[in-house]
């Protein structure tokens, strides 16, 4: 260890060293000039002035003030590896000017992984837009329409700073963005009316009847005696099989979970409330368990068109796990989560998790950093069939329903 | 027999109440008890000691049944102690085509056994110094496996034997190091093998464990410490080593496991549960999620099964073995006739 801090610098060190150095320096001239960044320098300045004391002189000491400056935005920021995945801040008060209260309160808890799942986000988003349309007030001289469409793009602003939209959620607003243009000549109470009743029908029959029509499909497809494999949690999932001991079907259930966000103890709450019987097992000890697994079955975020499954991270191992040993694996999914997309890697596209929601038991003066990625992709030939409320499907069908489903 | 017992005694009951669970700790105590058993046991006749030998054998791998480590050290014990008899007593080695059909059993060595036990002791003592240097040979072979700005994954960050193989790799080379967190057990273990390679110098990142999929085509290779390995090439690791060794093998990414040789079984791996020892459930589910606890079944396991097809190489202290030759190292070790202590 200790011959590494005393090895010469190279070249390339030490330009980057000099370049930390004029950073840091820009930073305290700008802290000293403005007052919108205070609070954040004056915390770290006393700590560097008094450092050069007591550690080495030099390079060392450079190099330690260089490190907490990058702390101060994140603890764990990455660096080269997946640098193009964003880390976004949580959200807060105060409300910013022109979002309305309801979707703020939503983005908020998005922001906190409060709100989870693709149709559940999805759900509160339409449910929220609604609330939006009723209480918007149309500025004089203004088509309602034309107006609520920009104001609609601010809360959708507002979202994304949350979280990047799901899927879902950006077919819906697709879909709701035709709607407002459906009635630019009207009034504003009449174009209120429309959406907000336009709403709860798409909230019927895209989320509560396709997941109905799902559940009436697959129930059918358990048998009795089963031992069923689910990861993390999902809506549909979670419903089907409520309805299948509804039916009278006896079978076991394998909740299948993952730190940190430990979704899966949502499933086991609703399936032991439904009287299930369940196991409950990490993902480190999935290969133990798998040799008893009759069936999988798993949610979906996404259907890519090239017949992907983009699903919370961890999917994936459990479909390839049970592939490689042949058990069928289904994937239960609405067509909303359908998308025209086409990805190779889950990597390319991916979301990050806050790393500090790991928990990890590191000092504070290590630079271990930690890396929480929220989805993977699991490969086509890892999935027997996707039910939909359009019937069961192979994955290869995923470009056909958004073909038909745009045109209808 | 029974007077062999009390040198065992202590050594049963540290595994029984798992003091010593690696792999490194056990082979060391246990050849240390065999170094003061050969020597103050009183025994007159080679099959005798043989005998007695084996008896502790069996207490040891009874304490421990789902750890090799004390079972392998005997085996090889009982390999030298054969291997001096057999230099004794040349009649023995006479294996010439014209012996092979007769039936006559060698008689036992009419010399003084006694007259053997420096050269076993000496011989036990060879092997005791292997045992220590075991990490060092394996160590040597970090800089074959591991080139310049790779990224590697590790799913066992409880490995000894693999933190000494990175740290000596990190002498050489730059790399970056991806660890799961393998929860929920030894998760202390974990934070201390990152720290301590992120000090010498590797950029090591914690990924949840759920996460390897994502992963697993940027890295290079995945580095393994194995517990114990069958004699098919198969291993026993940390829970979650084996699903990305999985997802390894479906991405064609070289598993490259570490072995020392005490941990290498003769045995074959007949029934895989019995390989895996479980853990508690507190540990995945507190007991103050009370009404879930009541009604569910928490399985916990602390070890995984590795099948020999998704491990490409084998690093052990006498060098780097595909798995299918495991078999063969295993027959160098120890004696046919010990395989069932």
């Amino acid at each position: 260890m200790d011959d590494v801090e005393q090895k010469p610098l190279s070249p390339a060190e030490l330009k980057k060293l000099k370049k930390a150095e004029k950073a840091a320096r820009r930073k305290e001239q700008k802290g000293e000039q403005g007052v919108s960044q205070a609070p954040q320098q004056n915390r770290h300045k006393p700590s560097n002035k008094a450092k050069p004391d007591s550690t080495k002189p030099g390079t060392t000491a450079h190099k330690k003030s260089a490190s907490t400056d990058t702390q101060s935005t994140s603890q764990y920021a990455l660096g080269t590896l997946l640098g193009h995945l964003e880390l976004r801040p949580r959200l807060g008060a105060p409300v910013p000017e022109d979002v309305n209260s309801a979707v703020f309160e939503l983005a908020v808890r998005m922001s906190a992984f409060q709100v989870l799942g693709s149709t559940e986000r999805c759900r509160q988003m339409l449910l929220a837009f609604q609330r939006m349309i009723r209480e918007y007030r149309t500025p004089p001289d203004t088509l309602m329409a034309r107006s609520l469409n920009t104001h609609l793009g601010k809360q959708i602003e507002y979202l994304k700073q949350a979280r990047p939209l799901s899927v879902s959620m950006g077919n819906a607003i697709r879909w709701l963005k035709q709607e407002i243009s459906k009635c630019l000549n009207d009034s504003e109470d009449v174009v209120k009316d429309n959406l907000v009743n336009a709403i709860e029908d798409f909230i019927r029959d895209k989320l509560d009847a396709a997941s109905q029509v799902i559940s009436q499909l697959a129930v059918p497809q358990i048998n009795d005696g089963a031992v069923i494999m689910t990861f993390a949690h999902s809506s549909v999932v979670s419903k089907v099989l409520r309805d299948a001991k509804r039916g009278g079907k006896d079978f076991r259930v394998i909740v299948v979970d993952s730190r940190p966000l430990l979704e899966g103890k949502k499933l086991l709450q609703e399936l032991q409330a439904a009287d299930i019987p369940c196991s409950y097992v990490f993902m480190t000890g999935l290969h133990y368990v798998l040799s008893e697994v009759t069936a999988v079955v798993l949610g979906a975020h996404a259907m890519f068109s090239n017949g992907m499954l983009y699903s919370r991270a961890g999917t994936a191992l459990v479909a390839q796990s049970a592939t490689d040993r042949n058990i069928p694996v289904l994937v239960y999914c609405e067509s909303i989560k359908f998308s025209d997309r086409v990805q190779l890697d889950a990597l390319t596209t991916n979301e990050l998790g806050r790393p500090e929601d790991m928990n990890l038991q590191i000092g504070a003066n290590t630079s271990v950093k930690a890396l929480h990625v929220l989805y993977d992709l699991t490969p086509p030939d890892c999935i027997r069939k996707i039910v939909t409320e359009l019937g069961n499907l192979p994955p290869s069908s995923v470009p056909v329903v958004i073909r038909e489903y745009r045109n209808s | 027999m029974p007077d062999v017992f009390p040198l065992a005694d202590a050594l049963v009951s540290r595994l029984k109440r798992r003091e010593l669970h690696l792999p490194a700790e056990i082979a060391t105590a246990t050849v240390q008890v065999m170094l003061r058993f050969v020597s103050a046991h009183r025994w007159s006749t080679v099959p005798q000691l043989i005998a007695d030998t084996r008896a502790i054998g069996r207490l040891l791998q009874d304490a421990y049944p789902t750890e090799n480590t004390a079972a392998n050290v005997v085996r090889r014990v009982l390999a030298l102690i054969r291997e001096e008899e057999r230099d004794e007593d040349p009649a023995r080695n006479d294996t010439h085509m014209f012996s092979l059909l007769s039936s006559v059993e060698p008689a036992p060595s009419s010399k003084n056994a006694q007259e053997l036990k420096p050269y076993i002791i000496q011989a036990i003592q060879e092997y005791a110094d292997e045992i220590v240097s075991v990490n060092d040979s394996i160590c040597a072979l970090a800089v074959d496996i591991v080139h310049q700005g790779e990224t590697l994954l590790t799913p066992t960050p409880g490995s000894e034997t693999l933190l000494k193989f990175l740290l000596r790799a990190a002498q050489k080379r730059t790399f970056t190091l991806l660890i799961t967190e393998c929860y929920p057990n030894n998760t202390d273990r974990v934070g201390r093998f990152a720290e301590t390679l992120s000090a010498a110098g590797v950029s090591v990142v914690i990924v949840p464990d759920a996460a390897v999929h994502t992963l697993i085509s940027l890295v290079g290779k995945v580095v393994v410490g194995a517990r114990s390995v069958m004699a098919d090439g198969s291993a026993t690791a940390a829970a979650g080593a084996s699903i990305v060794c999985e997802a390894a093998h479906a991405n064609r990414v070289p598993v490259v496991a570490l072995a020392g040789t005490y941990k290498i079984s003769p045995n074959q791996p007949v029934d895989v549960d019995a390989l895996i020892e479980m853990g508690g459930p507190e540990s995945i589910l507190p007991f103050s999620n009370g009404n879930l606890v009541n009604s569910l079944d928490v399985v916990n396991p602390l070890w995984d099964f590795i099948p020999s097809k998704f491990i490409s190489l084998y690093i052990t202290n006498l060098g780097g073995f595909s798995p299918s030759f495991v078999y063969r190292l295993a027959l160098d070790s120890y004696k046919a006739d010990d395989v069932d202590l």
